[in-house]
Formats: structure tokens, sequence, C-alpha cells
């Protein structure tokens, strides 16, 4: 029996609901960024202050901490009930059905790439502000201050991502 | 100097990665059988301490962009609080208390 079909008869795929569902927030995601990005190098004005970037936007700054939070914990609980209602196997990297060295090495490759890009992000914050430039930490709380709503959709997916993927428990 | 196109490396950067997740996630169901998710699922099963790493530098770093507590408003030369234009929750530096004379 191939890999591929030792993963196959294991692992229930998701529903096909759940792969359109995720295409439209792709879709979204997509529209998003083209909505922004006419928006910003149409403007004839700044977005924010260029002397020095409001701490806050339109809603204070804890609704993204708790949304955050909240996203997190949401993550977790939707995929430990997909694992509970489908009876999804729990073994890890390189056991039963995740033994495929083709794709061990990517979800590896995937994940170093993901650390290496943080990496160069943080080298550049501590160059900056070293040398009086403006921090990625400004630019960050200036697209804040641009749209407040569409930071707020970015921050509660990174954490509903991470509380999805990376709070899990073994068998 | 507008920051405006700055502000939108940093939603391309962001927005961008939940893109390229997507699609990995077409490429490994079509290679791989399963969505990605699963993949980095079992993947932190296999190393749960990077894992909890991982989580908590990015839980550091929403953190940092987002959770500014308030500064104290800058006082002018005059005493007077400069509070409009720079910071909009800065509170206004406390006053200090009368001597006793």
């Amino acid at each position: 029996m191939s890999p591929k079909a030792t993963a196959k008869d294991d692992e229930p795929l998701p529903q096909s609901w759940v792969v359109w569902a995720l295409g439209a927030v792709a879709v979204g995601f997509v529209a998003l960024l083209v909505i922004a990005g006419l928006a910003l190098l149409q403007s004839h004005h700044p977005v924010c202050n260029t002397n020095f970037p409001a701490r806050r936007g339109d809603y204070p700054t804890y609704v993204y901490v708790f949304a955050a939070i909240a996203m997190f914990a949401l993550g977790s609980l939707t995929s430990s009930a997909g694992i509970r209602r489908n009876r999804r196997s729990q073994k890890m990297l390189g056991e039963g059905p995740w033994t495929n060295p083709t794709a061990v090495v990517n979800v590896n490759l995937a994940v170093a790439i993901f650390l290496f890009l943080v990496t160069i992000l943080m080298l550049i914050e501590a160059w900056t502000l070293g040398h009086g430039v403006w921090p990625i930490t400004y630019y960050v709380r200036c697209s804040m201050n641009a749209g407040a709503f569409i930071t707020l959709v970015g921050v509660a997916s990174y954490a509903f991502l991470i509380g999805r993927w990376m709070w899990v428990f073994k068998e | 100097m507008y920051p405006n196109l700055q502000v939108w490396l940093v939603a391309l950067v962001g927005l961008g990665l939940i893109l390229a997740l997507v699609v990995a996630d077409v490429f490994f169901l079509r290679t791989f059988w399963q969505p990605i998710g699963r993949w980095v699922e079992a993947w932190a099963r296999r190393f749960p301490v990077l894992a909890f790493l991982l989580a908590a530098v990015l839980g550091l770093l929403i953190g940092h962009f987002y959770w500014s507590t308030p500064a104290p408003c800058p006082v002018g030369a005059q005493g007077q609080v400069l509070q409009a234009g720079t910071d909009r929750d800065c509170v206004p530096p406390r006053a200090t208390p009368p001597t006793d004379t």
C-alpha cells in the first residue's frame, strides 16, 4: 500500500463545504488586499501621523488582545472536536499516516522558512531601532490606524490558525 | 514622506502569508491527500516544545504590536498638556501634590 493510500484511508478528508468555505475566505483576503492597496497607493495623504503613529486605532488595544486569545482557544476547540467527531488519528509526524518522506520534508521545510522569515523581520526591527529609522512596529501601528477592522481580521486569523495547529495533544 | 507604501507592504506580508498557506493547502491536498493543517498538527505532536515556542513567539509578536499601555502625554514649555496629534490614548501626567507650607 502506498503512503498516499494510507493517509487517504486512515484520515477522512475535510467535507467539500469546508473546502469551498476556505476558498471563499481566500478570495475575501485577495479582495481585502486589492482594496487596501488601491486605497493606500491612491491616497494623497499619509494614513497616519508621520512623526509618531498612535498606539491605538479605532478599537482599544485590549480588543485585539482578547480577540487573539479567544480565537486561539476557538482554534484549538474546533481542532479537538474534529478529531473526536471523525475519530482522526493523532499520531506524530513520521508515524502512521504521516510517513510520506516527501511530505515530512516539505512540512519541516515550511516551518524552517517561516522561522527564517520571522528571524529576518526581527533583524530588520533591531537594525531600524538602532539607526533611528521607523521600525516595523510603527508601520504595523500605522496600518492599525488606517484599517482597524482589516487588522483585527488578520490578527484573529493568525491566532485561530496557531490555536488550531499548535495547541494539539498526543493520543 | 508617506508611509502608505510600507503600510501596504505590511498588509501584503500579513495577508500574503495566509494566502501562501491556502496555496500550500491545495498542493498538500492534491499531492499528499491531506490538508497542510493536519500535517502541521502531526508536526506539533512530534515536536511539542518547538510548537509551544513557535506559538509563544507569535503571541509575543501580537502583544508587542497591538497591546500598548498608554504613555504620558507630552507637556509643553508652559506646562500645558500636548495631547492632540501624537498619542490618541496618552494619559495626562499626574499633577504634583502641593508642598506643605
